[in-house]
């Protein structure tokens, strides 16, 4: 009687090991990440008043014990803010040359993030870009031609986003061989999950037919013309076109 | 009631009897037509093995710059083939669109928009047509989902959706049969064997018989 009561026991603790399974199976899936965006208004270049856009996306991932720093950070500015900001009534429809800077972060060394202040470091690179635009009777783009002057190449710089008491949150760009440039945080957002970069519209964290429109809406733009939009250029190229389109529609969520 | 007061209650009552007559109108002038996303046709009665289309349609639509919906179905009964862009949003000029099949799990997505900052559409049309081929009998909803519509400002326009239904039904060509003739030799056959089977049964009944009277 004991020796079948035993066996009955040892039996049901067997079983009962095989629950434990599943979890022995997720207990080295550890996944620990923070991710955050930032969108910025480009106010000044030095002592020089400028008008510009800032974006950046980095993140601090330890998946498994192994440990990733991943960035992505890029702006332009000018030094003719109403020809980018397109502030003011709407110029009268015809052909201009319109110059401008980008800054693109080619390669990142360092992440950090803590919930108050956002420091990416890394190479930039910083090339002064000359856009000859044809329009045609309404405004519309018919044509552009553009010319590019390297100003740095992979020159080490950083990205430092912190608190102001007057602005919220402001940030800092520098990068050597240029001057700094600073402005405030318009929009900032953390995460413990993968930032979709494609949501634009930021407010459901899906990519939808809402962020296509926005891309739709700027298609066939570059920095000058009124239409175009900052935040929806993904690939960094300074124009809106068929490849921010796919990009959007490849991270439509089904 | 004198003859003064005789002029102001008929004033009155034809007041009271306009009032409602005004809140009619009233309610007609602004009745808008709801805008409507339909699969065209409702009801469809399809034969296995073949393929058919149906339309996904929007109805009295105003300023439509983009489009987006899910569509789907019973999947052991069906499988899209291609779903291609519909002739109403291109009226807007240059359209971008995107579908994305999934058989597996039985369902399409599928989005579309106008390009550049132009104004939407507004009327009603086809938005997209949608080729399936059916596989098996049976009946499905066409379950149409996750509608969305934008206009030029990007702001969602209110509307409703209308489900189809599709009824697959045992395909093939017609052929006359003359079932007598088909049936001839298994009739004989289960005659003969009924035949047999009685006189085994009246055979063995005899046998009893003569067994059982005593001698």
């Amino acid at each position: 009687m004991r020796r079948s009561i035993a066996v009955i026991m040892i039996a049901m603790m067997t079983i009962g090991s095989f629950a434990l399974i599943p979890n022995l199976a997720n207990a080295d899936t550890q996944f620990q990440a923070l991710w955050v965006r930032v969108g910025g208004i480009i106010t000044r270049w030095d002592n020089t008043s400028v008008f510009g856009w800032l974006g950046a996306c980095a993140a601090m991932i330890n998946a498994n014990g192994t440990y990733h720093e991943w960035a992505r950070a890029h702006a332009i500015w000018s030094t003719e803010p109403r020809r980018l900001n397109n502030s003011g009534p709407p110029p009268a429809p015809e052909n201009f040359t319109f110059s401008f800077y980008a800054a693109n972060l080619t390669q990142t060394s360092m992440v950090r993030l803590n919930f108050t202040h956002v420091y990416i470091s890394g190479l930039w690179n910083v090339v002064n870009i000359t856009t000859t635009i044809l329009v045609d009777e309404n405004g519309a783009l018919i044509s552009f031609t553009r010319t590019f002057e390297t100003v740095v190449l992979n020159a080490p710089g950083t990205l430092f986003v912190f608190p102001n008491p007057d602005f919220g949150y402001v940030f800092a760009l520098s990068i050597e061989g240029i001057d700094v440039l600073s402005g405030i945080v318009v929009a900032c957002k953390w995460s413990y999950l993968a930032i979709k970069i494609c949501d634009v519209a930021g407010d459901d964290d899906k990519v939808n037919l809402i962020d296509l429109v926005k891309v739709a809406k700027s298609y066939r733009t570059v920095p000058g013309l009124r239409n175009y939009n900052y935040d929806v250029d993904f690939n960094y190229d300074h124009k809106i076109d068929i490849g921010d389109l796919t990009t959007v529609a490849a991270n439509l969520e089904s | 009631m004198d003859r003064k007061s005789a002029p102001f209650i008929s004033a009155l009552i034809i007041l009271f009897l306009v009032t409602p007559l005004y809140e009619a109108t009233v309610e007609v002038a602004l009745g808008f037509p709801a805008t409507t996303i339909f699969v065209n046709p409702p009801t469809s009665t399809v034969t296995v093995g073949k393929n058919f289309t149906i339309d996904v349609k929007v109805s009295d639509v105003n300023d439509l710059y983009g489009w987006g919906f899910k569509l789907r179905w019973n999947l052991s009964l069906l499988d899209v083939v291609n779903v291609t862009e519909g002739n109403f949003l291109e009226q807007g000029g240059e359209t971008f669109f995107w579908p994305i099949i999934n058989n597996t799990e039985g369902y399409i997505l599928v989005d579309c928009t106008l390009l550049g900052n132009v104004s939407g559409v507004s009327g009603s049309g086809t938005l997209a047509t949608v080729k399936f081929y059916a596989e098996n009998r049976g009946g499905s909803i066409l379950d149409l989902y996750d509608t969305l519509l934008l206009n030029s400002h990007e702001i969602a326009i209110n509307h409703t959706n209308n489900d189809g239904t599709v009824s697959n039904t045992v395909g093939g060509i017609w052929i006359p049969v003359n079932k007598l003739e088909l049936l001839a030799p298994y009739i004989g056959l289960a005659l003969a064997i009924s035949i047999a089977a009685v006189a085994a049964g009246v055979f063995v009944k005899r046998r009893r018989k003569i067994t059982e009277t005593p001698s």
